[in-house]
């Protein structure tokens, strides 16, 4: 046997090149996930949607909205480990980029009758007036991504909470001078401003008012008589998900995001193996910067919102934040779960919203003692192994949280401040309800899809070959070791790293 | 000149408000090296607990006697230092070997809680309330056409104390001599027969005692106090935070510079600038200071040993 054969590393880089598809089917492979996506978007927008009405399409707007950033957000800290707390402020920019190119953008074009008070929506589905919305949205993504690349550069030189006070101060910077700009023009006046002139009237305290409602949950038909009725908002939202989370998960598994995880495990080992850590933090914020971007857009143009700086401003930034540290920073199905429960927690403590933010806290603080990694860790849902265990431990929590509701949904003790601490509880009861049976629906989809895909897997696939390869290696180390006299134990092992 | 002269006047009178809290900031720092997100938030209590007390001995009315404001700065001390080591025993110490990134997380969950806790109506409520006058709001003396107010100079002369009384403190006794050691080493410091945590606690104590009392006097300063959550005690926090780090975070006669730096930079931009941009000076200034020297201008650079 020629000394190459044995090397194990070469035989892994033969049989791995050996495996790899054709460039034409790589493409369909990464094609797939956002032909779904749209398709999956597609069918929510228009048989999903009219079946929810106008109440809970709105939220499943809100849930949209929420993934797209707290997925970006999962970009930077989950993944880079760089502490953002400004992520607001990113939102802020994309969104004040983008209804920019809508509202005077949608006025210079002529589409505006003169006299008109607002900018409304402009054309059909797909039309111009949709074609100007998706550019915006692009646009204020990149604008972003631009703010992303200046609060990155000082992530070079700083970690850890000076970075989160740098992205903090970003947020406010922005906030503060978003408040000093002028009220916004009205049509009439606009159409004759040049666009540096529009770019200083974006509305200043009182926030972007009169932005084209391009992001609508109202159904979108088109009757017999050809007027149309609301916009496809949700076809739009989901579609932007699709394609966050596709980029999310090609870059967990990439290179790329593997030189982030390293860069947030241990910076100095990371260089060390020959990680370009300025460089994988640098394209950490622009990702994260760019989607965030999206979903500012996506928000400026959604309905019953105003594009307002005292609502992106820190606290907007710590709802995020939440959303990624309490599912596990990393999990990218962790945080979209997370996203889409504290979405729609918020609607059930309607009746006692004052304990929200004191239970987000402490559960926070909780999750960092109890369980440092977050919920999932850096694992994703399907990847959690014990999975019958997972599987029972949510239908139990969904029993446990149908009790609660039941339980605490009847009790009134009379006190005012008692009554909505119970309500809180009720309403919790029915999240824990919700979110245990639908992590039970996940498990078991996994479960079903993982034990059909392994009855029909031919080939081998890339890590089972590196698993196999690896326990073939170990089994060498440990004769070697056996010929080997006795090791000497390694005194390495209680050094401590003490900084 | 008289512009200029009342400029400064009133940038001594914020710069030692900033001081007093910039000095828990950095007294955290030193001992356990991670910036408590939740200070901003015992200096709201403090200020909000000093409104409850002044209201509860029934002074708003009446006027008050002259030991309202000495005792008042008392007891909202000694409630900001309860609460001080509470936080540190049920949320910090149980992360004592956790990386620092899950105690900064920690730290603001903290410090969300604080201010929405606060909010609660059965704790501080969302109104913003007047505080009663403690002190006489009058002019004290007017020199060169600079009004001096009565609540300017007690503010600064019981900083000036408080100040001199911590430096006592640090440099002059046995506890300070603990601190400064834990602050340099902690292990060595422990096998010298130092206890660490019980030198955490007291250190987390003393720096809430010193933001109560810079709560109260913004409070008696800016008499309308504004709701426990709102964005202005965050940014207050925050600028306080920024001139620990201007002054080198850590150390703390910087952190007195820092403070004074920052409050010169503030109300002279607002004064001679644009009012409309006080905060992006600050903001402005730490990002400079962080890019070009992230010690700050009086810390010394700490090499990172792996």
């Amino acid at each position: 046997m020629s000394p190459s054969e044995k090397d194990p590393t070469r035989r892994l880089a033969a049989r791995v090149a050996g495996s790899r598809p054709n460039p034409f089917v790589a493409g369909l492979k990464s094609a797939w996930p956002i032909v779904t996506g749209v398709i999956v978007a597609l069918v929510l927008q228009a048989a999903i949607a009219p079946m929810l009405g106008p109440f809970y399409a709105k939220l499943l707007l809100d849930i949209g909205i929420a993934i797209v950033l707290a997925v970006s957000l999962n970009i930077v800290n989950g993944f880079a480990g760089q502490f953002s707390i400004g992520h607001a402020g990113f939102m802020m920019v994309g969104g004040y980029a983008a209804a920019l190119i809508t509202y005077y953008g949608s006025i210079k074009l002529g589409w505006v009758e003169p006299g008109a008070y607002g900018v409304e929506v402009h054309g059909g589905f797909l039309g111009s007036g949709d074609l100007l919305f998706l550019a915006a949205c692009v646009f204020g993504g990149v604008v972003a991504a631009l703010a992303g690349l200046v609060v990155g550069l000082p992530s070079l030189r700083l970690r850890g909470d000076y970075l989160a006070i740098v992205t903090l101060g970003f947020g406010e910077i922005v906030r503060v001078l978003v408040q000093q700009t002028s009220d916004v023009l009205d049509p009439t006046t606009a159409a004759e401003a040049s666009m540096l002139e529009a770019a200083k009237h974006i509305g200043g305290p009182l926030g972007f008012t009169g932005t084209p409602t391009y992001v609508s949950p109202t159904p979108w038909i088109t009757d017999a008589a050809g007027n149309q009725t609301g916009h496809a908002g949700i076809f739009f939202v989901f579609t932007f998900v699709a394609i966050v989370l596709v980029v999310a998960f090609r870059l967990k598994i990439s290179t790329h995001g593997r030189a982030l995880l390293a860069v947030r495990e241990n910076e100095v080992a990371a260089e060390a193996v020959g990680v370009n850590t300025s460089r994988a933090k640098v394209v950490a914020f622009v990702t994260a910067a760019f989607f965030a971007g999206i979903g500012g857009a996506l928000y400026a143009h959604e309905v019953g919102v105003t594009l307002n700086p005292k609502e992106l401003g820190f606290q907007k930034s710590i709802d995020l934040v939440i959303m990624v540290v309490l599912a596990g920073m990393g999990s990218i199905s962790g945080v979209v779960y997370a996203a889409t429960m504290l979405t729609i927690l918020p609607e059930l403590l309607r009746d006692s919203a004052e304990y929200r933010m004191p239970i987000y806290a402490l559960a926070l603080i909780v999750v960092m003692i109890v369980r440092p990694q977050g919920l999932f860790g850096i694992q994703e849902i399907w990847e959690l192994r014990p999975r019958l265990r997972f599987l029972k431990a949510s239908l139990i929590g969904a029993a446990a949280g149908l009790v609660s509701w039941q339980l605490f949904g009847r009790v009134r003790i009379g006190v005012h401040a008692v009554d909505s601490f119970i309500a809180a509880l009720s309403a919790i009861g029915k999240l824990v309800l919700l979110g245990g049976l639908i992590a039970a629906a996940l498990f078991a989809v996994m479960m079903l899809g993982g034990a059909l895909f392994s009855r029909f897997q031919s080939r081998k696939t890339p890590r089972a070959i590196a698993r196999e390869l690896s326990s073939e290696r170990a089994g060498a180390v440990l004769a070697k070791a056996d010929d080997s006299p006795k090791a000497r134990p390694s005194d390495d092992a209680d050094r401590e790293d003490a900084p | 000149m008289t512009t200029f002269l009342q400029t400064l006047v009133n940038s001594i009178g914020l710069g030692s408000l900033y001081a007093l809290t910039a000095l828990g900031y950095t007294l955290v720092y030193g001992v356990l090296r991670f910036i408590n997100f939740a200070h901003s938030d015992v200096f709201t209590v403090g200020a909000w607990a000093s409104f409850t007390l002044a209201s509860a001995f029934g002074w708003a009315a009446t006027g008050s006697p002259w030991f309202a404001m000495p005792l008042v700065l008392l007891l909202a001390m000694a409630v900001c230092a309860a609460l001080g080591i509470a936080i540190e025993f049920l949320a910090y110490r149980p992360l004592r070997k956790a990386p620092r990134l899950n105690v900064l997380i920690t730290a603001i969950g903290v410090s969300l809680f604080l201010q929405n806790v606060g909010q609660l109506k059965w704790v501080f409520g969302t109104q913003p309330q007047p505080m009663p006058p403690l002190l006489e709001d009058s002019s004290l003396a007017e020199v060169a056409g600079v009004q001096i107010r009565v609540i300017d100079v007690v503010v600064v002369v019981l900083t000036v104390f408080l100040l001199m009384l911590l430096e006592f403190l640090i440099y002059r006794t046995r506890l300070g001599r603990a601190m400064r050691a834990v602050s340099f080493d902690e292990k060595v410091a422990s096998l010298m027969g130092i206890n660490v945590n019980r030198i955490i606690t007291l250190t987390f104590g003393i720096g809430s005692a010193l933001a109560a009392a810079g709560g109260l006097f913004y409070a008696l300063k800016y008499t309308g106090l504004k709701q426990p959550a709102d964005a202005t005690w965050v940014l207050l926090g925050l600028k306080a935070f920024v001139a620990a780090v201007v002054g080198g975070i850590g150390n703390v006669r910087g952190a007195v510079a820092g403070a004074l730096l920052i409050a010169f930079v503030e109300m002279f931009g607002a004064q001679y600038l644009s009012p409309h941009m006080r905060d992006l000076y600050v903001f402005v200034i730490l990002i400079a200071v962080l890019m070009f020297k992230p010690s700050g201008l009086f810390g010394k650079a700490v090499v990172e040993k792996v």
